[in-house]
């Protein structure tokens, strides 16, 4: 449990980390609707059942009402028979002096709607008068019959029996009809004297059925309405054929016992509502049954309906809250595109964002940051481009002294021993080289100018260093008019004299060749030297390595010099590359881009700055 | 299609697209009342119309309404015309009845046709069953034992009973009547058969020499007990069926028992099984029907009075 916690909590960070501003927005928004709506529609579907129920039963009970009065009417009504029976006729009438089947037969015509027989029964259970069939059966004996028994047992009574076939008069027609028989103890006069005797009035099971086949205990709910007696008899069922033929069961035992009001039962899985009403004077019930079933359909349509409105809620609602979260979180998207672009590298972004106070405040803040942070930027490249300024000032200083030191001790030399001629020579190169190398203080100067500078070197050198080695520098065609920094061939000549022709015996052989390679311009200062083993080449441009750090003659800082100012001018691409072998001499090449006028006048401007 | 571009406009329109039929669908009227569709339901019987098989017919009727069908019943000119009730099949199967509920007069005379009506029509068949067809009814052959046994109390050995054989062989009521007679046979009485009308059973029985005569379905039972009235010692009189005449024969003494089945639950369900297998639903195995001996001395006992005598209004 505490895993799968944990694991939810770190799916949900992801996700929480993953989404934007406006999706959590619309996700909870809908989130916290849904959720208020699920439990408003569930209380409202609950409460509106619970008073369908309430208003269903209440409508049961009215209709039971309303049958129990028209039954009772109708029972009340065979009462008034069996009562006019008795009392108009048979209590007026002496039998031994006349026959009252024709009155009866009178009255069975005035309520014949309601009656199926009326009869008088001794007694013994002979057959004294009856309407409107007036044989007995031969088989029948009345005075066994269950509705007998019970108007002699309780003479004050009237008595309803169940159901039952009425078998006791000679049909010709071989009809045998379905009665309820009111029966009551009677005093018969006979000469006189009072007799014990027996009315029968069978009342018509249509008339029961008229009462009760249409009753309607809910629209189209399927409910409907059965009788029984006290027992739990069935009286009346608009299935009772198929109850009697046992297809179908009916739960009348139970109903039986049921007080008056509504009930829930579950009668063959089936859950329904009961609701019962006792007749009066019988003692039988009438029972309302609503199969819950069929309400719970119409619930459940009532709740897919509910379902249909939550979920079109629910659309709604998403859709209202991506544009309401969308609108929400504009001014913070805004600023946040503005932020992206400006770590793009953009220069010029907008962050001025119209929203609410917080949005602006840090709007407000992010401006004054980015202005904040731009100035120091400035600041840092100005000091880096200073920096860099100072360094190549620096570098490019390294070569002055220490040559202008050897150059000078020669020409002193040189007037010392009458050599003025030589002098001369050496100091004129001397004045073209200074001259080159101050440039009107530019650092940009043409090839031809560079190659002018190695020359006189050469020249210098080459005295100083008594014609060992000779010298030649050419350069392809358009390459002289291109633009280099300056001062960058001096040193590797420098380094190929004293490395190279140091100990040469007037074989020596430096030759500087300038050409294009593509883009770029090479430089190619080749000697025929003694040459260096590969190590030592490889430490010779080290920056950080022993060698560099050494700083004395030979060490070929002159190299890394022009190297490094070569790369910060130009970039990384650009620089020397050494190529030597032991006794066989060194090519040094200087690569460099090929810059025309306009651009060499670009580099001299930024150097200037 | 860039994402921007579909939730700025591909979304809302499929929201406003479900929102829509949502809509819809809460505007849709909500059907509360499910009924099946009509079923037009043909029902070919044996014999002409007749207080036989009024409650059969009651039955039947009920599962009508229960069930949204709606009957035709139709009669041979002929009773137990096999070849008519085969023209009948065949005109109403062709004529598109859905389903249709038959009293076989003969099993193997119309079993060519109830095959061919199978494939096109839903068939049951009520008091003869058929190989092909759904059946509702009773086990016609333990109903005659049980004539048969009945009859075994009223008639000693080497006694006559005469079997009134009313129907062909091949239905029901005959295998009925062969299930008796084998019965009686195998307990050492002599049987005899009878085909004619109630004044020539009448005749045969003046003679006095059948000690007991077995009728094996409601029509015959009701003539067969007219006989039997007007004689002045008649022989003890068995049968089955229950309509209103054979329960008051039974009641006068006329019948001394009658073997009776719940002829309104046969007609019910012969209707539900058929509308069923129309319906193509579901529809469980039916047993055979029960069937009850009924005597004068127990006829209005509550059971058998709904057994005898169906509700009516």
């Amino acid at each position: 449990m505490a895993e799968l916690t944990a694991y939810l909590r770190r799916r949900w960070r992801e996700i929480y980390h993953r989404s934007s501003i406006q999706v959590i927005l619309s996700l909870f928004f809908t989130a916290v609707a849904v959720v208020g709506m699920v439990f408003l529609g569930l209380t409202l579907f609950l409460r509106f059942s619970a008073s369908n129920n309430a208003l269903l039963a209440e409508n049961s009970q009215r209709v039971l009402s309303q049958v129990n009065l028209n039954l009772d009417a109708r029972l009340r009504e065979m009462m008034r028979v069996s009562d006019a029976a008795y009392y108009q006729i048979i209590k007026d009438a002496d039998l031994a002096e006349g026959d009252i089947s024709r009155d009866l037969e009178l009255l069975y015509y005035t309520s014949r709607e309601s009656l199926v027989s009326i009869a008088v029964f001794s007694d013994s259970g002979g057959l004294i008068a009856a309407a409107p069939l007036a044989a007995l059966k031969n088989s029948v004996a009345p005075e066994r019959e269950s509705w007998f028994a019970a108007a002699q047992d309780r003479i004050e009574n009237l008595h309803f029996s169940t159901p039952h076939v009425q078998n006791l008069f000679v049909d010709p027609d071989y009809r045998y009809r379905w009665v309820v028989s009111l029966s009551r103890h009677v005093e018969l006069t006979r000469d006189g004297a009072i007799e014990s005797g027996v009315l029968l009035a069978d009342m018509s099971y249509s008339g029961i059925e008229q009462i009760c086949k249409d009753v309607d205990l809910g629209a189209g709910q399927g409910g409907y309405l059965y009788l029984v007696d006290g027992a739990g008899e069935i009286i009346y069922h608009p299935r009772q054929q198929l109850i009697y033929a046992g297809l179908l069961e009916e739960n009348n035992r139970a109903a039986a016992a049921y007080a008056d009001g509504s009930h829930n039962e579950i009668f063959q899985g089936q859950r329904r509502q009961v609701t019962v009403k006792t007749v009066g004077y019988t003692g039988w019930k009438l029972v309302g049954v609503l199969p819950s079933e069929n309400l719970w359909d119409n619930y459940g349509q009532l709740l897919l309906f509910f379902l249909f409105i939550v979920f079109f809620s629910v659309f709604l609602l998403v859709f209202v809250n991506l544009r309401l979260s969308a609108w929400i979180t504009a001014p913070m998207k805004k600023l946040d595109r503005a932020v992206r672009e400006l770590e793009a590298g953009r220069e010029t972004v907008d962050l001025k964002v119209d929203g609410p106070y917080e949005v602006q405040h840090l709007s407000r803040s992010i401006q004054s940051m980015v202005s904040t942070m731009r100035h120091l930027m400035d600041d840092i490249l100005q000091q880096e481009e200073q920096k860099r300024r100072s360094e190549l000032d620096v570098l490019q200083s390294q070569i002055n002294p220490h040559f202008l030191y050897n150059t000078l001790d020669s020409v002193i030399w040189m007037t010392e021993n009458g050599r003025t001629e030589d002098a001369v020579v050496m100091l004129t190169s001397l004045a073209r080289l200074f001259r080159i190398s101050l440039s009107r203080g530019s650092n940009i100067i043409t090839v031809a100018e560079e190659l002018e500078h190695a020359r006189h070197y050469l020249t210098i050198q080459k005295m100083r260093y008594k014609n060992k080695f000779s010298a030649d520098i050419s350069a392809a065609d358009g390459v002289e008019e291109l633009h280099t920094i300056k001062l960058i061939v001096q040193p590797i000549l420098e380094n190929a004299i004293y490395h190279g022709m140091d100990y040469a015996d007037g074989d020596g052989k430096i030759c500087i060749n300038a050409f294009r390679e593509g883009k770029d311009v090479i430089i190619e200062v080749a000697d025929n030297g003694p040459g260096m083993p590969e190590e030592v080449v490889a430490r010779l441009l080290d920056q950080g390595g022993a060698y560099a750090a050494a700083g004395s003659k030979g060490s070929g800082i002159g190299l890394r010099n022009v190297h490094r100012r070569i790369q910060l001018t130009f970039g990384r691409e650009y620089g020397l590359t050494i190529l030597s072998e032991p006794d066989d001499g060194t090519v040094v090449r200087i690569r460099l881009p090929a810059l025309d006028e306009a651009a060499g006048r670009r580099y001299r401007k930024e150097g200037g700055q | 299609m860039s994402g921007r571009r579909f939730t700025r406009w591909v979304l809302p329109l499929l929201m406003l697209g479900v929102l829509l039929l949502l809509l819809l669908l809460i505007l849709y009227p909500v059907q509360i009342q499910r009924r099946p569709e009509l079923l037009e339901m043909s029902v070919i019987a044996r014999e002409a119309d007749g207080s036989a098989w009024a409650t059969v017919r009651q039955g039947m009727e009920q599962a009508a309404a229960d069930l949204n069908v709606e009957l035709r019943f139709l009669y041979p000119g002929q009773s137990n015309s096999a070849r008519e009730q085969g023209q009948l099949l065949r005109r109403e199967v062709e004529s598109g009845a859905s389903a249709i509920l038959l009293f076989p007069a003969d099993r193997e005379a119309l079993a060519e046709e109830a095959r061919s009506a199978l494939a096109k029509a839903a068939l049951v068949t009520l008091e003869t069953d058929m190989e092909a067809a759904e059946y509702v009814g009773v086990d016609n052959a333990a109903l005659g034992e049980a004539l048969g046994s009945a009859a075994l109390n009223g008639a000693r050995p080497g006694e006559t009973v005469l079997l009134v054989d009313s129907a062909p062989a091949g239905s029901g009521v005959g295998e009925r009547l062969a299930a008796a007679a084998e019965l009686l046979v195998s307990e050492g009485r002599e049987v005899r058969y009878f085909t004619g009308t109630a004044d020539a059973l009448m005749e045969l029985l003046a003679r006095k020499d059948v000690r007991a005569v077995i009728a094996f379905e409601a029509s015959s039972l009701e003539w067969a007990a007219g006989a039997v009235a007007r004689l002045e010692s008649p022989p003890l009189l068995y049968g089955a069926g229950c309509t209103a005449a054979i329960a008051a024969e039974l009641e006068q003494g006329h019948i001394t028992s009658a073997v009776a089945q719940n002829a309104f639950s046969a007609g019910y369900l012969a209707v539900e099984s058929a509308a069923r297998t129309a319906r193509r639903e579901r529809a469980e195995a039916l047993d055979t029907l029960p069937f009850f001996t009924v005597r004068r001395e127990n006829m209005y006992e509550p059971e058998y009075q709904k057994l005898l005598f169906p509700v009516t209004w």
